[in-house]
């Protein structure tokens, strides 16, 4: 839920995307779900490398493709982020603990 | 939800995990990204030869198998020269090294 | 009771080291023959991380000579999803080369 949680707060921002077979692409990210399924719009990628996406500006992307997702830092709050795993790590896994 | 409804009826390209093209009119799919394309054609890219395409009418593609998918602009397609474009194939994306 | 053993562990489960280098310096080792050293800022129970200031080190045979070579690549701020990670730990656990 964290991450789910979290890249929807990046809605409308540009994201690039690294998928497991090495090619990147530059949107705009437009949704995300549950499975970090993505959306993007206005995509760039490197057309002269790799043609196969010619005339595509919205795309769909399987989130388990996904290698990396570069972000901005300017769009990122780094300690709102660690106090959300944090409490996700309480949450998830520290169940037995819960009734200490 | 980033559903795939959008696209339903749209000519669509989708990229496979074994580095393949497809493209087609989206007719379907569902929760595991499976989709139904039809009037399908596969396109191959070459390193030092034209593209081919491969006319295979309807089928499925299963959810586990696809990378991305997005519909294209038919005008913007159909004005490129694809004599000039060579590619080499797309790398895998299980075990990619 | 056996419980007061298991809990008697200030880390009882395998998530609890990743969550003793929040924002710390995090090693890394991923599929691919890739590392990727930076500070944490956030993780999940599937290991989906987000460093920042990371530098991604990319080992490869070199095809001339067949000499293992490798590349950095440096990002400000990145995810990594959780499937490509084979192991994580304190960044000061690791010699960097």
């Amino acid at each position: 839920m964290l991450f789910f949680s979290f890249f929807k707060t990046l809605v409308d921002k540009e994201i690039r995307v690294e998928f497991k077979n090495g090619v990147e692409i530059t949107g705009t990210l437009k949704s995300i779900d549950q499975y970090l399924n993505l959306k993007l719009d206005n995509i760039k990628t490197d057309v002269d490398k790799y043609p196969h996406l010619i005339a595509v500006r919205s795309l769909f992307i399987r989130g388990s493709m996904i290698r990396y997702i570069h972000l901005n830092p300017v769009d990122v709050d780094t300690s709102l982020l660690q106090d959300a795993a944090r409490r996700e790590a309480i949450a998830t896994g520290g169940d037995k603990f819960a009734g200490r | 939800m980033s559903s795939l409804k959008a696209f339903l009826n749209q000519n669509v390209k989708v990229i496979t995990s074994d580095g393949r093209l497809f493209l087609g009119t989206l007719e379907g799919f569902d929760q595991t990204t499976n989709v139904v394309l039809s009037n399908a054609l596969e396109r191959a890219f070459y390193p030092d030869e034209p593209k081919r395409d491969l006319e295979l009418g309807a089928f499925i593609i299963r959810g586990d198998n696809v990378v991305c998918l997005g519909p294209y602009d038919e005008d913007e397609e159909n004005n490129i020269d694809y004599s000039t474009v060579f590619a080499d194939k797309l790398k895998s994306t299980k075990n990619a090294l | 009771m056996s419980q007061a053993v298991t809990s008697s562990v200030s880390s009882s489960e395998p998530l609890d080291l990743i969550k003793f280098c929040l924002d710390e310096q995090i090693y890394l080792k991923l599929r691919g023959g890739r590392e990727m050293v930076g500070r944490l800022h956030a993780y999940d129970s599937h290991c989906n991380i987000i460093i920042s200031d990371a530098i991604e080190t990319i080992y490869y045979i070199d095809k001339e000579d067949g000499e293992m070579k490798n590349t950095k690549k440096k990002s400000d701020m990145i995810f990594v999803r959780g499937d490509s990670v084979i192991l994580a730990t304190d960044a000061t656990n690791v010699e960097t080369n």
